[in-house]
C-alpha cells in the first residue's frame, strides 16, 4: 500500500527535521511517529503502542551489547599506554627505512585499529604520540599530520569496528562475517598507505625532514636518543607485555568469531577482559578504571539510543511501503547497475560531509542495501564498499571530523597549522581508500575471501 | 532551581548504575564462556540477562546522553542560523524529544503494568527472566529523558549561559574529555 503522498511527508519531514539540528534520534521517532499515524489514518493510539513496543523490543537482542563491550575493550587498551610502547618498538625495528616515523605511524594505527571501533580515538591519541616526533626530526608538518588523520580513518575499516557492528545490526547481516570480511581491506589499504608514504619520501626526501632520522650520529639529539635507547632498554618488558596484550585481544577477538568459538558478544566481552587485564597489568588504578567505564556510559548511550529509533524508522517504512516503493523506483531506472552503485556511493560523499557516520548509516541503509542486493551485488562485500565511502567523509571538507580531531588534539603543541593544510594533505588518502573502493567493487573477493573460508 | 539539582544528581546516578552494569556484564559473559569451555557447563540465562541488561542501560543513560549534549545531531546548517532563530529551532527540537519520550512512557505503561501482575517473564527453560523490570525501567528513563528534554529547552530559551557554561550535569574532568566525547 505504497501511499506517494505519505512517502513524501514522512522523507520530507525526515530531513527538515535533520537539516534543522533536530538530534538525529528524535528525528527519526517523530518521523516514523508521523508516518505511522498517517497510514493507520489518524490513529494515535496505535502510535503509542508502536512507540512502546520498539522501546522494549528494538534492542532485546544479544548482540546489541557488542557496542559498550568493545568500547569497554577499546578505552581500556587506549589507557594502557600500550599502544605507545608498539609505536616505540616498531619504529626502532624500522631502521634506515625513509620516511619511518610515517611509516611507524601507519603501522601502529594499523595495530590500534584492531584494538579499537573508532576512528576518532586513534586520530587523538597518535596526534599526540607520532606528531610530536615526527616534528623533532624536522619532517614536513601537513605531511605528518595528514599521515595520522589519513591512518585514522583505518580504525573503522579494520574490525572491530562501531560501523561494522552497526551496520550487521542494521541489515541483520553476521557481524562475525562483517568483521572478518574488513581484514583484507583493511591491510590493502595500509600498504598502499605506506607505499605512498615511501614514495614520497623517495621522492621528496624534504617531507620527511631530509633524512636526518635516518643518518645515524648526525642527528642533532644524537646522545639524547642515547639516553632515550637504555630507558627504552629498561622497560623492554613493559614492550613484551604491551604486545603481548594487544596480541592477546586480537587472538580473542578475531580468531574466538574466526574458529567460530565466540560470537562477536562473546568476543567484545573476552576482549574487554582482557584489555581491563592489561590495563591493569600496566598500572591503572580504580580511578582510571570508573573513568574509563563512565566515559564507554557516555558514549555509547547515544549510538544505542539512534538504534533504538532506527529499528522504529524502518518498521514505519515496511509499513508505509516507502522503501519498497523507492526501491522500485530506484530499479526501475534506465540506470545500469554500477551508475546505481556509484549513484548510491555519490550520496554518502555528500551525506559524509555534513552528518557523522552512524546518522548516515541509519538514514539510508534500509533503502539502499536491499537495492544493492537485488542489483546483485554481495552483501558483505557491499558493507565494506559502504562503510569506506561513509569513512571517507571524515576526511573531507567542510565538516572532516578526523581532521578537526587532529587540530584540536595538536593544540598546545603547534597551533599554527591551519585546518585547510590538513585537509589538503589528507587528500592523498582519501584518493587512496578510493581506489580501495574501487577494487573492492570490482573485485568483492579481496572482502568476501575470509568469511567464504569460515562461514 | 533546587528540582534541576535533584534531576541532575538522579541523571549523573543512572548513568554510573548503567556504566557499571554494562561493566559487570563482562564478567557474566566471561563466566558463560569458561563455564562452557572448561567446565562443559554454560551459564544459564546469560544470553537473557544480556539481553535485557542492554535495554535497561540504554533507557537509564538516556537522561544523561540528553542533558549533556551527546545526542547526535547534524549541524551544518544550524550553525549558518542567525542566533536568535537558531536557538528557537534548537528548543522546538527539544520539545519534539520531550514528546517522543513521553510517548514511549504513555504507550508503554499499560504493558508494564501488566507484565508485572501476570508475571511475563522472557527466555524459556532454565531460567525464566521476568519482563517487568525492563519494562519499569524503560518507563524511569523516558519520563527522566523527557524532563531533561524540557530543561534544556527550557536553560536553551531562558539561560542559555547556564546550558553553555554547566555542558551537562556532571563537571567534565579534563583528562577524560575530549578523546571520549566523539560521535563516530
Amino acid at each position: 500500500m505504497f501511499d506517494v503522498s505519505i512517502a513524501t511527508v514522512l522523507i520530507v519531514s525526515l530531513l527538515v527535521m535533520v537539516a534543522l539540528g533536530v538530534h538525529i534520534a528524535i528525528a527519526l521517532g517523530m518521523a516514523s511517529a508521523l508516518g505511522i499515524f498517517l497510514v493507520t489514518g489518524g490513529s494515535f493510539n496505535v502510535v503509542l503502542a508502536m512507540l512502546g513496543s520498539t522501546a522494549y523490543e528494538a534492542l532485546r537482542a544479544y548482540e546489541f551489547a557488542v557496542i559498550p563491550l568493545f568500547m569497554l575493550m577499546g578505552e581500556f587498551v587506549s589507557r594502557s599506554g600500550a599502544v605507545t610502547d608498539v609505536y616505540r618498538a616498531i619504529h626502532r625495528g624500522l631502521q634506515r627505512l625513509p620516511g619511518r616515523l610515517a611509516v611507524a605511524t601507519l603501522l601502529g594505527n594499523a595495530i590500534f585499529s584492531f584494538v579499537t571501533g573508532v576512528s576518532i580515538a586513534s586520530a587523538a591519541a597518535f596526534s599526540r604520540i607520532a606528531y610530536p616526533e615526527m616534528k623533532r626530526f624536522g619532517y614536513h608538518r601537513g605531511f605528518a599530520l595528514g599521515a595520522v588523520a589519513g591512518s585514522s580513518c583505518l580504525g573503522m575499516l579494520i574490525p572491530p569496528s562501531v560501523l561494522m557492528i552497526v551496520w550487521g545490526l542494521l541489515t541483520e547481516r553476521s557481524i562475525g562475517q562483517i568483521f572478518l570480511a574488513g581484514v583484507l581491506p583493511g591491510l590493502l589499504l595500509v600498504s598502499l598507505f605506506v607505499c605512498y608514504v615511501l614514495v614520497s619520501a623517495v621522492m621528496r626526501p624534504a617531507l620527511v625532514g631530509g633524512g636526518r632520522e635516518t643518518a645515524a650520529g648526525t642527528s642533532p639529539d644524537d646522545a639524547a636518543h642515547q639516553a632515550d635507547d637504555s630507558a627504552h632498554h629498561a622497560s623492554r618488558w613493559q614492550t613484551w607485555t604491551s604486545g603481548l596484550g594487544i596480541l592477546s585481544v586480537v587472538v580473542a577477538v578475531l580468531g574466538g568469531i574466526w574458529f567460530g568459538v565466540f560470537t562477536p558478544t562473546e568476543g567484545a566481552g573476552a576482549g574487554a577482559f582482557i584489555g581491563l587485564a592489561l590495563a591493569i597489568a600496566k598500572g591503572m588504578r580504580l580511578r582510571g578504571a570508573i573513568d574509563a567505564i563512565l566515559s564507554v556510559g557516555r558514549t555509547s548511550a547515544p549510538i544505542l539510543l539512534l538504534l533504538v529509533s532506527a529499528a522504529l524508522y524502518s518498521r514505519t517504512l515496511a509499513m508505509t511501503g516507502v522503501s519498497s516503493g523507492i526501491q522500485s523506483a530506484f530499479l526501475g531506472t534506465e540506470l545500469l547497475p554500477w551508475m546505481l552503485l556509484a549513484l548510491m556511493i555519490g550520496i554518502w560523499f555528500i551525506l559524509g560531509m555534513v552528518i557523522d557516520s552512524i546518522s548516515i548509516m541509519l538514514l539510508t541503509l534500509t533503502i539502499f542495501e536491499p537495492i544493492a542486493v537485488s542489483l546483485g551485488y554481495d552483501p558483505i562485500a557491499f558493507a565494506i564498499i559502504g562503510i569506506l565511502a561513509i569513512e571517507a567523509g571524515l576526511l573531507t571538507p567542510p565538516f572532516g571530523l578526523l581532521v578537526y580531531t587532529v587540530k584540536a588534539a595538536i593544540r598546545d603543541e603547534d597551533d599554527s597549522v591551519s585546518i585547510m593544510e590538513i585537509f589538503r594533505s589528507s587528500t592523498p588518502y582519501w584518493l587512496i581508500m578510493l581506489v580501495g573502493l574501487i577494487a573492492i567493487v570490482n573485485f568483492p573477493q579481496i572482502a568476501t575471501f575470509l568469511p567464504s573460508l569460515v562461514f | 532551581m533546587s528540582i534541576v539539582k535533584l534531576s541532575d544528581r538522579l541523571t549523573r546516578f543512572l548513568l554510573v548504575l548503567a556504566a557499571v552494569w554494562a561493566f559487570v556484564l563482562t564478567f557474566f559473559i566471561i563466566a558463560d564462556i569458561v563455564g562452557r569451555s572448561v567446565f562443559n557447563s554454560p551459564v544459564y540465562g546469560v544470553p537473557e540477562i544480556v539481553m535485557n541488561s542492554i535495554v535497561m542501560i540504554v533507557f537509564l543513560q538516556a537522561g544523561y546522553a540528553i542533558r549533556s549534549g551527546a545526542m547526535l545531531r547534524a549541524d551544518f546548517l544550524a550553525q549558518r542560523f542567525p542566533p536568535a532563530f537558531g536557538r528557537v529551532a534548537l528548543a522546538l527540537g527539544y520539545l519534539l524529544g520531550a514528546a517522543f519520550f513521553a510517548m514511549i512512557l504513555v504507550g508503554g505503561w499499560e504493558a508494564a503494568i501488566r507484565s508485572w501482575v501476570a508475571g511475563e517473564y522472557e527466555g524459556e527453560g532454565a531460567l525464566r527472566v521476568p519482563a517487568w523490570p525492563t519494562r519499569f525501567t524503560i518507563l524511569i528513563g523516558s519520563a527522566l529523558a523527557c524532563f531533561n528534554y524540557l530543561l534544556i529547552a527550557y536553560l536553551d530559551i531562558f539561560r542559555p549561559q547556564a546550558l553553555r557554561s554547566a555542558a551537562g550535569p556532571v563537571a567534565s574532568d579534563p583528562d577524560t574529555s575530549d578523546p571520549d566525547n566523539e560521535s563516530p
